[in-house]
């Protein structure tokens, strides 16, 4: 056997991976050959020295905590045809999102450049992450809104482009077991809605800035905060969560992975004005629980201009995995 | 035990396939970190396997292999499809001390030096050399193995591995040159 013919046999004489065959030919050869005997040495040096170098670095390596959340949102996203679109920066700020749905209408025309960077502008933060200037630059031409609304458990940071008509109230008080299912931002950012449900039971706060009649609905009389409310009671209907999506709404933000349908007999609609700030809050709750989160409404924190938070690291982008899909109009699978 | 797990995560069990991540989220992500070179990657590369596994798990048949094969060609696959070269996470050599790289002593720095010297190396390969490599000097795995997981005959996992290793001995060299001699290469020059 030539040194030519045993050079290639080499590597694999040494992972063990040669017949017994070429295996004799191999070591007759090594027998009386120092080159090939030093070239031998060296590769089987090299291996070393690779399997070692590999070895080291994967030690170091680790899943993070969140990764099983992450997939878990993943994959209850796919369950539902409409969540799909959750995108990795999200995902890897804010593990506990389920899901995004975004409708720009159908009439408003906006480039594609501009809608993602309005999503891009819209944040949900809850860690601390990378603040890279060309994406400060970008964001902060469009940036006009931001507050933050507390939630069961934490607090969403929400910034958006153009202007919010009017400061948006959170509840300070919820009933135990309550959590947040989500919220909406109405189409030009005129309306937003919070929603919160349990297994039985749920809330949902849609305000909206008070038109210059501020009139109030047929109903009995109650008053919230001193000022007058109207309460309508035995309401039939099904509140859904986690996959509603509120009529006209351009953003809406599903929390957690868990969608469902609480099918209510004695639901009661309280709407009243909270300064500029048309209040409708629908829910199955108590009369007396009602009125209870009704004063408990105070308004976020909120400001103009570039938010105190920061948003992700990158902005999603159409073409890469985990990009953000944006489709104009409502969605045929959530009328 | 595995083969449980599948079965229950087949017929849709979450619990089982909750289970089956634990399981084998080292596999993916380690690979994936070796071969993309840096955790985002890797990460980004864990959760898109699982969603295929999640996808495909009804396809996959026990008889046909094992699941490590199988699990590893979706990495391996996904890595060799971002046709993205974000591999060097390394410091540059002229970061590295050349009295570290001449040192004979095994400190830390000289050690982290040649690991930095193998991975400048590793990083001159072609991905599909790189996920031999790793394969084989990492996980082990036969020919055969590779073969299986890379779709591919046994006589192009022999002469990819052949090649890899050929220009890793030859890079090690040429970055080595003027001073750093890896303990490994300062063996060949003790056996001369």
């Amino acid at each position: 056997m030539k040194c030519r013919e045993v050079n290639e046999l080499l590597v694999a004489y040494l992972d063990g991976e040669v017949t017994p065959s070429e295996r004799t030919l191999v070591q007759a050869h090594l027998a009386g050959c120092d080159a090939c005997r030093r070239e031998l040495a060296a590769l089987s040096a090299t291996q070393s020295c690779v399997s070692h170098s590999l070895q080291v670095r994967a030690a170091q390596a680790a899943p993070s905590p969140q990764a099983w959340s992450r997939l878990q949102a993943r994959l209850a996203g796919e369950a539902c045809p409409s969540s799909s679109w959750l995108p990795s920066w999200l995902q890897r700020l804010a593990p506990g999102v389920g899901r995004i749905h975004q409708i720009f209408e159908g009439d408003l025309t906006m480039k594609k450049g501009f809608a993602l960077a309005a999503v891009a502008a819209l944040v949900i933060a809850v860690s601390t992450v990378a603040f890279v200037p060309s994406v400060r630059a970008q964001v902060g031409e469009i940036i006009n809104t931001w507050f933050r609304i507390e939630t069961p458990g934490g607090e969403s940071e929400v910034a958006i482009g153009g202007p919010m008509e009017f400061t948006p109230l959170h509840p300070t008080y919820l009933p135990a077991g309550l959590q947040t299912a989500g919220f909406a931002i109405g189409g030009r950012s005129e309306s937003i809605e919070l929603m919160y449900h349990s297994e039985e039971q749920f809330v949902a706060i849609t305000q909206s800035k008070a038109p210059a009649d501020k009139t109030l609905p047929t109903g009995r009389e109650v008053i919230v905060n001193g000022q007058p409310a109207v309460l309508v009671t035995s309401l039939e209907g099904t509140f859904e969560y986690g996959s509603r999506i509120p009529e006209d709404a351009r953003l809406t933000f599903f929390f957690g992975t868990h969608h469902g349908s609480i099918a209510y007999t004695d639901g009661k609609r309280l709407t009243w004005y909270a300064g500029d700030v048309k209040v409708e809050m629908l829910s199955n709750l108590s009369e007396a629980e009602i009125l209870k989160i009704a004063e408990a409404l105070v308004p976020a924190e909120a400001g103009e201009g570039e938010p105190p938070f920061q948003p992700p690291l990158n902005l999603p982008s159409g073409d890469e995995g985990g990009g953000v899909t944006i489709q104009e109009g409502p969605t045929e699978s959530n009328p | 035990m595995d083969l449980t797990l599948i079965r229950r995560s087949q017929a849709g069990d979450e619990v089982a396939f909750a289970a089956l991540f634990h399981e084998y989220k080292n596999l993916v992500y380690k690979t994936a970190y070796l071969m993309l070179g840096n955790a985002d990657d890797a990460e980004d590369a864990l959760q898109e396997v699982f969603i295929q596994v999640h996808r495909s798990l009804s396809t996959f048949q026990p008889s046909k292999g094992a699941f490590t094969t199988w699990l590893h060609r979706i990495t391996v696959n996904h890595c060799l499809n971002r046709r993205r070269k974000r591999y060097l996470s390394v410091l540059p050599l002229d970061e590295v001390s050349p009295l570290s790289l001449t040192s004979h002593s095994s400190s830390f720095e000289s050690r982290l030096a040649e690991e930095e010297t193998v991975q400048q190396a590793l990083g001159q390969l072609s991905e599909k050399q790189r996920a031999v490599v790793i394969l084989c000097y990492y996980w082990d795995l036969s020919y055969a193995e590779m073969a299986q997981i890379l779709d591919v005959p046994v006589g192009t996992v022999k002469s990819r591995l052949n090649l890899a290793l050929r220009t890793l001995r030859k890079e090690l060299e040429t970055v080595t040159k003027d001073a750093p001699i890896p303990s490994a290469f300062r063996l060949k020059e003790d056996a001369k």
